[in-house]
């Protein structure tokens, strides 16, 4: 199963050895570290856990599909990314650590509270609207 | 109610078709003329000062125009709500329109970017906050000038005659104080909050704002500033409001080539310490402290702050107790 970017809200940048991803509906935003950073980028690329296990094997001569798999479990969770029927995938310039390094999900939610807005149901005398009650 | 963006915005221009007397102000914004037309003298004192720095004393043909007024003169249109807040503070787009309703303050902001037009309406202006006037229509400016290429941005920014330091970090930084402390040692002030950035060979930085908000620790470190205080009924209990051009008329810059992107923060230090950032760290300071400040933010908006850090050198400051040692480092970058 391949995935894709779950929504234009999710907006993701990579900055040297760190990709930072940002939910704009929530206004929570990600930073992704480690080996974490050709996960990501292969998901992106349509590879799917085993195909990402298979590169990672042949990279690093070791069975790391648990950790892989907690990684992208993480990404699921959080919605950041989302199963997609397409088949088609490629390789990108990816960034290979010499190492593997444990893959990190960091979540900031300072802006959080500030985007949690009560929905709209009716408008007052003046036109504006009115939460309710 | 289902109303298209387009259907929406020519009910607030009919409205304002009511509005018989209005005045007109018109700014330099950067390379734009911004012509502000409000319905009562009430909103234009809120929103203006900010602004005052960039004045034109004429109005020249507007690249954008933006119409203010106050629902206790006019009530609104009916319009769809559900889809005006379906994102909330990130706000809404469709068809080149930009909706943003912003509910703590009931205050309305519209942007037609393909007509270079625009409505902030409010409910009633006597009941806004006194931190609206420190940074006005930032939502309308955000958006409208991403459309031409230019992004407003997250930072503090000071110069020297030959050119600028962005001073970056997210709120508790430092930046207030460190422009201040600039300021008083003969530094242009270009921004403390918000300012706009533009990519190019020789990427420039425009001034937008002149106002601070400054922490109880700032006026504490600069008491004698007290009596510029804009908001003196609240200053004690939030932030104080000041405006720059009050204190430092003659330091204020409206742009400048900018040389040095320098990352703030504070530790318990005497002395400041200056050291080289890798791009990255840079700019992942500065792309996050306006993805997350602003609505509307974009793909566009980190291509755009990519594009405009790309070449400049960057730096951390750590800042230290002492305020003149920290200045004597940012001069020292504009050498």
């Amino acid at each position: 199963m391949s995935y894709k970017v779950f929504s234009t809200a999710i907006i993701h940048e990579l900055l040297d050895d760190e990709v930072i991803v940002a939910n704009l509906d929530t206004g929570v935003y990600y930073s992704i570290r480690g080996s974490g950073v050709t996960i990501w980028q292969l998901l992106l690329a349509g590879h799917d856990l085993t195909s990402i296990a298979a590169l990672f094997k042949e990279k690093y001569q070791s069975d790391l599909f648990a950790s892989l798999q907690s990684f992208i479990n993480q990404i699921l969770k959080e919605e950041l990314l989302t199963p997609t029927l397409s088949s088609n995938h490629f390789i990108p310039n990816l960034v290979w650590l010499e190492e593997f390094q444990t893959p990190t999900l960091e979540k900031y939610e300072e802006m959080k509270n500030l985007l949690m807005l009560d929905p709209i149901h009716e408008v007052d005398e003046q036109g504006w609207p009115s939460k309710s009650l | 109610m289902i109303l298209t963006g387009r259907e929406q915005f020519e009910r607030l221009d009919h409205k304002w078709t009511y509005f018989c007397h209005t005045t007109t102000s018109s700014y330099q914004i950067g390379p734009f003329v911004l012509s502000l037309i409000f319905a009562s003298p009430s909103l234009k004192e809120k929103i203006t000062p900010a602004f005052n720095h960039l004045k034109l004393n004429q109005n020249p043909t507007a690249d954008l125009t933006v119409y203010l007024w106050d629902t206790t003169e006019q009530k609104l249109p009916t319009l769809d709500w559900h889809s005006i807040n379906r994102n909330g503070y990130h706000g809404h787009y469709e068809d080149s329109i930009y909706f943003h309703y912003f509910d703590d303050i009931n205050a309305l902001s519209v942007l037609n970017a393909k007509k270079n037009k625009a409505h902030y309406i409010v409910r009633n202006v006597q009941k806004l906050p006194w931190w609206v006037s420190g940074s006005p229509l930032q939502v309308i400016l955000h958006a409208w000038l991403r459309e031409k290429g230019l992004q407003l941005t997250h930072t503090a920014a000071v110069a020297n005659e030959q050119g600028a330091v962005l001073l970056t970090g997210k709120g508790g930084s430092g930046k207030s104080t460190a422009t201040l402390s600039c300021l008083t040692e003969g530094l242009y002030y270009l921004s403390e909050d918000y300012c706009i950035l533009a990519p190019g060979k020789s990427p420039q930085v425009f001034s937008l704002y002149q106002s601070a908000k400054w922490t109880s620790h700032t006026r504490k470190l600069f008491p004698h500033y007290d009596q510029f205080i804009a908001n003196p009924d609240t200053a004690n209990k939030e932030k104080a409001l000041i405006y720059y051009q009050d204190i430092f008329p003659l330091q204020i810059k409206t742009s400048a080539p900018i040389r040095a992107i320098v990352s703030l923060k504070i530790e318990d230090t005497h002395l400041p310490v200056l050291e080289k950032q890798d791009l990255p760290s840079s700019l992942k300071s500065l792309i996050m402290s306006t993805l997350i400040q602003l609505p509307f933010s974009h793909c566009r908006t980190i291509s755009l702050l990519k594009d405009v850090t790309a070449q400049i050198p960057c730096y951390q400051l750590t800042l230290g107790k002492d305020l003149k040692e920290n200045t004597r480092r940012i001069q020292e970058i504009l050498l």
